[in-house]
Parts: structure tokens; C-alpha cells; sequence
């Protein structure tokens, strides 16, 4: 267990160090570029949202809070084991099961969504209540498949203890920063979809 | 991915096709643009057959492409025709060209790297780019036919209701791929001038071109998502029966048009930042190099551009002054527009300052550097009054607008990229271009090009509409006739002249002079590695010691320039040479 990671510490880290490096500032622009999306979707729900007298609108019924808070909910465990796994990873421990962990918990809040989407089918169509959320919560549904594209790509690495070339704690770093973007992104979501 | 050396691959497939390598993908993307600059070109000029003889069939291409009409061009058919020439143009010519094409070429080489900071992305960055130029080709030949709602693409003209081809369709998707491949490269290129400077390259030791190139990329890391999400509710809006966009329409829809508007142009005004930053900075080094001369007020030009790329993220309102924003709105928009003329003139005054008194040396790139100062000035100029709401409300939607965004987009960036083309051939291909046939080129590009342009500014001050398709069909146009005919045979010209281009290119890759290292004596980094530079460019990473330009020192007698990389001037001769007669020519 232990020959995990403590083997980083090796003439080549500089170099190494540096890509780390590298890899981290390009996944902050990305998430950068992630956060304006969501930013512009977000705008423009208010802007289409300040114009209607009431919200929600005429004929559409009021959206599923519960299950939603539910969503929520499990979404912030998964953020907590993903923060798990990179401690364990960046101490040299193994992580498989934290990481196995969070990847169960996205693919549950992939399946919760379910109930959700079918409350909203009933709103009407070309209404703004059933647009918003197809746009912003398929938005966050599809990004967060790509996550779980993520963890399953780090995960060959955790589960053979492989500590070669690209450290597995700065890839299971770059999945983390991902992942707890997406629980932003969600709770922000949820917050002014569900709750407001 | 980090590793200092990887061994050259050998495989034709992942050497040429699924190449890593920035000078590959450069050259991929180059060969992208420069198709689609051919396809766009020849949709302008079908559009000004249309203009010139209204309803006329259009000459030997008119029997196959509009047989069920007999060869002329019907209403839909124009309007087609102009959509997919502005979004070819605009996403699929320029774009790769400057950014994909340079941007890949420029970046690793000027700043001493050895690729980009993630090849692989950068690899794909092409091949989705590619995907999304297939798409949008394609979508000519889907029943309903091609896009038909302008490249701004406004609902509801854009709405399954006006619109409801498959060819909308996947022009949204197409421009969405094209998103974003451009924000994968745009991540690379950050990254890369953040990360991978060579030892001594500080940002003030930069080339312009760099900085135009990064800030180009940092405006694209911020604003592409915007356009995405609006193409996004865009798509929805057409296949998912959501009402973003749709007011009124559909029972129940309470969507907004004018958001579309909104999204569109606050990426939409930076997004020709965008294209015309990186023609400042490739145009800012390339005066320098060809006036052998220190850029002048290097510093203040890079401030001012970077000046630029921050208001340019408050002003897309001046886009919508006759939509019925307030008043208030509009106002500060429009001062914060005219604020843009101040940076803006720094920069061109710099540019004149950089030539003042320079040994000018005519070799083409400098040429067509030389054309976009002229040109760009003439769009800046045209530009205030579309700026200034007063004259803005009588100008908006004529001719004069499609004038003074050619002047820019057309006029200014395409000669920025032919300038990099004439400029970085030899260091790309390893072969020198013909520069009679370039000069050629250049006169045969540059006065027909003001003969297209500067006409539409006058059709325009006199009330032409644009996306006009029978201009004989109102009175008061029909004086202007003599003008539309003297425009399109001025486009034919400048259409033909390019086969000079493509010849001298075609010839030169075959039989060209091979091209030295540095040809044109310039003094950045890119120019110290052979020509074409190996596999991961440098021997060794060079340590920068000094600026980018320094020309014609005074100190150093017998060489007009040093390079980045020379630790010290060339070596003096014992006695020291008498002060030189015009000294401030140098001092910078
Ligand atoms: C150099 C040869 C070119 C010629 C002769 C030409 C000509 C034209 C013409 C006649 C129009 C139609 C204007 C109208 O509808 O009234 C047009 C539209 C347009 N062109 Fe060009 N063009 C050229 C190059 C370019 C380039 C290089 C770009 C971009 C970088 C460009 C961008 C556009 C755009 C965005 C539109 C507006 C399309 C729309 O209305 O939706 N053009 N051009
Ligand atoms: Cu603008």
C-alpha cells in the first residue's frame, strides 16, 4: 500500500511538478469557462423569469422540491467522498473505495433525476418552467455523466496502485476539482429553480 | 505529458493525420481555413452576381447549382447564400487561420516551448474543428437546404417556425462543435504562455503576436460559453419544444427573442476582438521587423491592446441601439464605445511611429502589414458612426454597416493572416514563397478590395439596405446600379487574383527556394531553430535575454538586429564607430 505514492518524491519531480501545475491552471480555465455557461444560463432564466407576472407560471404545476432536495443531498455526499479520495491520494493511500463511493452516488443522483424529469413532462410545452430545467439540469446531467467518464478513467490507476508517470493524486486532484464544480453548479441550480 | 523529450513518432497516421504536434496542426488548421476561405469567397461572389444583374442566371455555375430556377438566384437561395457566406467566413476561414493556424504556430516557437501544454487536447481541438466544418458543409446538401436566418441568426427567424429545416439546425450545432474546439485551444494556449516560457522570456519580452494570440484566447475562454448557451436554448428551442426564444408562437410560449440578441452579442462584440487581436499583434511585430526598427512604444501597444480586451466585454450594446433599449442603455454604450478609440489609437499611432523613418523593407509581408494599417484605419473611422447612436439609427441595417465590417473583418484580418502567411512560410514549410508573384498578389488584392468596400459605404450612406436581394425593386436605388456592377467586377478581380496565391503556394511547396533559418532577419525565437524546425523545435531550450525587437542598435555596428536568444551583441570592432546620424530613430 504504501509504495503508492511515496515513490513521487524522485529526481524526475520537477518536471513532473510543473505539468501538475500546468494541468491544474488549465483545468481552472476550464471550469472558469464552465462557470460562464452556467452563468449565461442562469441570466438569461432571470431575465425570461423577471418578465412573467407569476412564477411559477399559469397552468404549470409548482417544481418537485423534495425529490429535488433529495438530488441535493446526495450530491453533497459524493462531493464529501470525492474530498475523501483526494486525501487519500495525496497522502499515498489507496483510494479506490472513495472514489468507488462517489461514482455510486453520481450515478443515484443520475437516477433521482428521473422522477424529477417526469414531474416536469407534465408542464406544458414551450412553457418556461419545463425549458428551464430541460436546459439547465440536462446541462448539469450531461456534465455530470463526463465526470463519471473521469472517475472511471482514474480508477484503473487506483485500483492497480499505479504511481508512474502521472501521479494518480493529480489525476484524482483534477476529478475532484471537476466534481465539486458540478456540486456548485447544482446547488446554485437548485437554489433558484427549486427553492426561489 | 510533461516529459522534456518524446521520441518523434513514425507513423504516416500519427505523424501527418493525428499529429500532436503544434507545427502539424497548425498547418492542418491552415489548410481548413484556406478551403473554406475559397467556399466563402465564392458564395460572395455569387451574392454579388445577384446584386450587380438582379435575377439574371448566373454565368457557367448557375445551370448546376440553381437548376430548378434556371440559373438564377431565388430570394431563399440568397439569403442562404449570404448566411452561410458570413458564417463561413466568420467561424471557418478567419478563425483557423489566425487563431487555429498561427496561434498553433506561433505560440510554442515564440515563447521558446517545445509543443503546447496539452498536445492531445490541441490534437482534438483540430479534429472536432474539423467534424464541425463537416457539419456545416454538409448541411448544404439537406433537404430545405442551409441556414437562411443571417450568421447573427436572430429568433425568431432562427425558430422552427420561420426556420424549419434540418439546415438550421446543424448550423447550430455546427457552430456549437466549432465552440468548442475553439475553447479547447484557447485552454492550451493560456495554459501554454502561462507555463512553458523559456528561462529569461518574461511578458514584456514577449512577441505582440503572443500577446494578440492570448488575449485573443482569454476572451474566448470567457465569451464562447456565452454564445454556447444561446445556441444551446437555440437547439432545444428547434428540436425539444422548449420556449426560450419563442413568444407568442406556440400557446403558452412567454420566450424572448431579443434575449437571443442579448447572448449573441455579448459574445459577438468580443468575438471580433477576437479575430482582429491577434492581426494586431502579428501586424505590430511584422512593422518592426520590416522597419528594422524597435517596435515603438512596445509596452503602451501591449497595454493598450489588453485595454481593449477589457472594454470590449461592456460594449455589445451598440449592436442593438434601434432594438428599443433605453435610453439611458444606449447612452452608456455608446460612451463606453467611444472609449475604445482611445486605446485604439495608441495602437495605430504606434504602428505609424514604428515605420517613421524606418529602412522600410518592401518584402511582402510587410506589404499587406502595411495594408491592414491602411485598412483597419478606414474600419476604425467607419466605425464612430455606427458607434454614435445618432448616426448609428440612420445607418444601422444599410450597406455602410456591411462596408465598415469588411474594412475590419475582411479587409484587416484577412491581410493580417496573409501577412503571417508570407511571413512564417518559410519557417513552416521550409520553402521560400515567390515575392514577385507575392507583390502580385498583394496589388491585385489590395485595390480591388477598396473598390468592393469603399463603394458600399457610399450605397449605404444613400440608404441601401444590406440583405437586400432585388436593390432594383425600390426607386431610389436603382442610381446605384452602375455602382453594384462596378463592385462585383471588382470582386471577380479580387476573387481571380487569389489563384495567383494558390499558384505561387502550390509552386513553392514543390520547387520552392529552401528557406534559411531566418530569412527575414528578424530577431524572435522562432526564427533561431532551422526552418522547418525538428520535432519538439529546439536543441535547446534557448535562455531569452533581451526584448523581441531590438533593431538597429546603435551600439552594434555591423547587424541591424540581435536576437532573443544572443547573450550578447555581436561583437564590436575595436574602435568605436561614430555616433550615429539619426539617433532617435533607435532610441526606444
Ligand atoms: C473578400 C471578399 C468578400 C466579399 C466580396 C464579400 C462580400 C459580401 C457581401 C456582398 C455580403 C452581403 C451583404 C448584404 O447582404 O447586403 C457579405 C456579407 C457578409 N460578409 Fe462578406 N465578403 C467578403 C469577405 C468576407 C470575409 C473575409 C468575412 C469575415 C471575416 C466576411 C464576413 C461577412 C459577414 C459576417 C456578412 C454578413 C452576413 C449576414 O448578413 O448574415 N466577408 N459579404
Ligand atoms: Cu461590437
Amino acid at each position: 500500500m504504501s509504495d503508492v505514492a511515496t515513490c513521487e518524491v524522485s529526481p524526475v519531480a520537477p518536471a513532473a511538478a510543473a505539468g501538475e501545475l500546468a494541468d491544474v491552471v488549465g483545468m481552472s480555465l476550464f471550469l472558469g469557462s464552465g462557470a460562464v455557461l452556467f452563468g449565461s444560463l442562469l441570466m438569461s432564466y432571470a431575465m425570461l423569469r423577471a418578465q412573467q407576472p407569476v412564477w411559477p407560471p399559469a397552468g404549470c404545476p409548482p417544481p418537485p422540491l423534495l425529490m429535488a432536495a433529495a438530488n441535493t443531498l446526495v450530491l453533497a455526499v459524493s462531493s464529501v467522498s470525492m474530498a475523501h479520495a483526494q486525501v487519500l491520494a495525496a497522502s499515498g493511500l489507496r483510494c479506490v473505495g472513495a472514489l468507488c463511493a462517489t461514482m455510486t452516488l453520481g450515478v443515484l443522483f443520475l437516477v433521482l433525476q428521473l422522477p424529477v424529469w417526469s414531474a416536469l413532462q407534465a408542464a406544458p410545452q414551450f412553457g418556461l418552467m419545463r425549458s428551464v430545467f430541460l436546459l439547465l439540469a440536462g446541462c448539469h446531467a450531461l456534465h455530470l455523466a463526463a465526470g463519471l467518464g473521469a472517475l472511471a478513467w482514474v480508477l484503473p490507476g487506483a485500483l492497480a496502485g499505479e504511481s508512474s508517470r502521472h501521479p494518480l493524486a493529480a489525476r484524482v486532484r483534477l476529478c475532484a476539482m471537476f466534481w465539486h464544480f458540478l456540486g456548485v453548479a447544482w446547488a446554485a441550480l437548485f437554489l433558484t429553480v427549486f427553492v426561489f | 505529458m510533461h516529459d522534456a523529450h518524446h521520441a518523434e513518432p513514425t507513423g504516416f497516421l500519427s505523424r501527418v493525420v493525428f499529429s500532436r504536434d503544434h507545427k502539424v496542426i497548425a498547418k492542418q488548421f491552415l489548410l481548413l481555413g484556406l478551403l473554406f476561405l475559397g467556399l466563402g469567397g465564392i458564395l460572395a461572389l455569387l451574392i454579388r452576381w445577384q446584386l450587380a444583374f438582379p435575377g439574371k442566371p448566373v454565368p457557367i455555375v448557375g445551370q448546376y447549382l440553381f437548376s430548378a430556377t434556371a440559373g438564377a438566384i431565388s430570394p431563399e437561395g440568397y439569403t442562404m447564400l449570404f448566411t452561410m457566406h458570413g458564417t463561413i467566413m466568420i467561424f471557418f476561414a478567419i478563425t483557423p487561420m489566425l487563431i487555429g493556424a498561427f496561434g498553433n504556430l506561433c505560440i510554442p516557437l515564440m515563447i521558446g516551448a517545445r509543443d503546447m501544454a496539452f498536445p492531445l487536447l490541441n490534437m482534438l481541438s483540430f479534429w472536432v474543428a474539423a467534424a464541425s466544418g463537416v457539419v456545416l458543409a454538409g448541411s448544404f446538401f439537406v433537404e430545405g437546404g442551409a441556414a437562411m436566418a443571417g450568421w447573427t441568426a436572430y429568433p425568431p427567424l432562427s425558430g422552427a417556425t420561420a426556420t424549419p429545416g434540418l439546415g438550421q439546425t446543424l448550423w447550430a450545432v455546427s457552430l456549437f462543435l466549432g465552440g468548442v474546439s475553439t475553447l479547447m485551444g484557447a485552454i492550451n494556449y493560456v495554459t501554454t504562455i502561462l507555463m512553458l516560457r523559456a528561462p529569461g522570456m518574461g511578458f514584456f519580452r514577449m512577441p505582440l503576436s503572443v500577446w494578440g494570440l492570448g488575449l485573443a484566447a482569454v476572451l474566448n475562454i470567457l465569451f464562447v460559453p456565452v454564445i454556447a448557451a444561446a445556441l444551446l436554448m437555440l437547439i432545444l428551442d428547434r428540436v425539444a419544444n422548449t420556449g426560450f426564444f419563442v413568444s407568442g408562437a406556440q400557446p403558452g410560449s412567454a420566450g424572448d427573442p431579443l434575449l437571443f440578441q442579448h447572448l449573441f452579442w455579448i459574445f459577438g462584440h468580443p468575438e471580433v476582438y477576437i479575430l482582429i487581436l491577434p492581426a494586431w499583434g502579428i501586424v505590430s511585430d511584422l512593422l518592426a521587423v520590416f522597419s528594422r526598427k524597435p517596435a515603438f512604444g512596445f509596452k503602451a501597444t501591449a497595454i493598450a491592446m489588453s485595454s481593449i480586451v477589457v472594454l470590449s466585454t461592456v460594449v455589445y450594446g451598440h449592436h442593438m441601439y434601434t432594438v428599443g433599449l433605453s435610453p439611458g442603455l444606449g447612452k452608456a454604450f455608446m460612451s463606453l464605445t467611444m472609449l475604445i478609440s482611445i486605446p485604439s489609437s495608441v495602437l495605430f499611432l504606434n504602428w505609424l511611429g514604428t515605420i517613421w523613418r524606418g529602412s522600410i523593407r518592401l518584402e511582402p509581408a510587410m506589404l499587406f502589414a502595411l495594408g491592414v494599417v491602411f485598412v483597419f484605419g478606414m474600419g476604425g473611422l467607419t466605425g464612430l458612426f455606427l458607434g454614435a447612436i445618432t448616426t448609428d439609427i440612420y445607418l444601422h441595417d444599410t450597406a455602410f454597416v456591411v462596408g465598415h465590417f469588411h474594412y475590419t473583418m475582411a479587409a484587416s484580418v484577412l491581410f493580417g493572416s496573409l501577412a503571417a502567411i508570407y511571413f512564417w512560410f518559410p519557417k513552416m514549410f521550409g520553402r521560400m514563397l515567390c515575392p514577385e508573384l507575392a507583390r502580385l498578389h498583394f496589388w491585385f488584392t489590395f485595390l480591388p478590395l477598396n473598390l468592393v468596400f469603399f463603394p458600399m459605404l457610399i450605397e449605404g450612406y444613400g440608404g441601401m439596405p444590406r440583405r437586400l436581394y432585388e436593390p432594383t425593386s425600390y426607386k431610389y436605388l436603382v442610381q446605384f446600379q452602375p455602382v453594384n456592377q462596378l463592385i462585383t467586377f471588382a470582386a471577380m478581380v479580387l476573387g481571380l487574383a487569389q489563384l495567383i496565391f494558390v499558384w505561387n503556394v502550390v509552386r513553392s511547396l514543390w520547387a520552392g527556394e529552401r528557406a534559411p533559418a531566418n530569412p527575414w532577419e528578424a530577431t524572435t525565437l522562432e526564427w533561431l531553430t532551422p526552418s522547418p524546425p525538428p520535432h519538439e523545435n529546439f536543441d535547446v531550450i534557448p535562455e531569452v535575454h533581451r526584448g523581441p525587437h531590438e533593431h538597429s542598435r546603435p551600439d552594434v555596428p555591423d547587424r541591424d538586429w540581435i536576437g532573443q536568444w544572443e547573450s550578447q551583441a555581436p561583437a564590436a570592432p575595436q574602435t568605436p564607430p561614430a555616433p550615429p546620424a539619426d539617433s532617435e530613430a533607435v532610441a526606444v
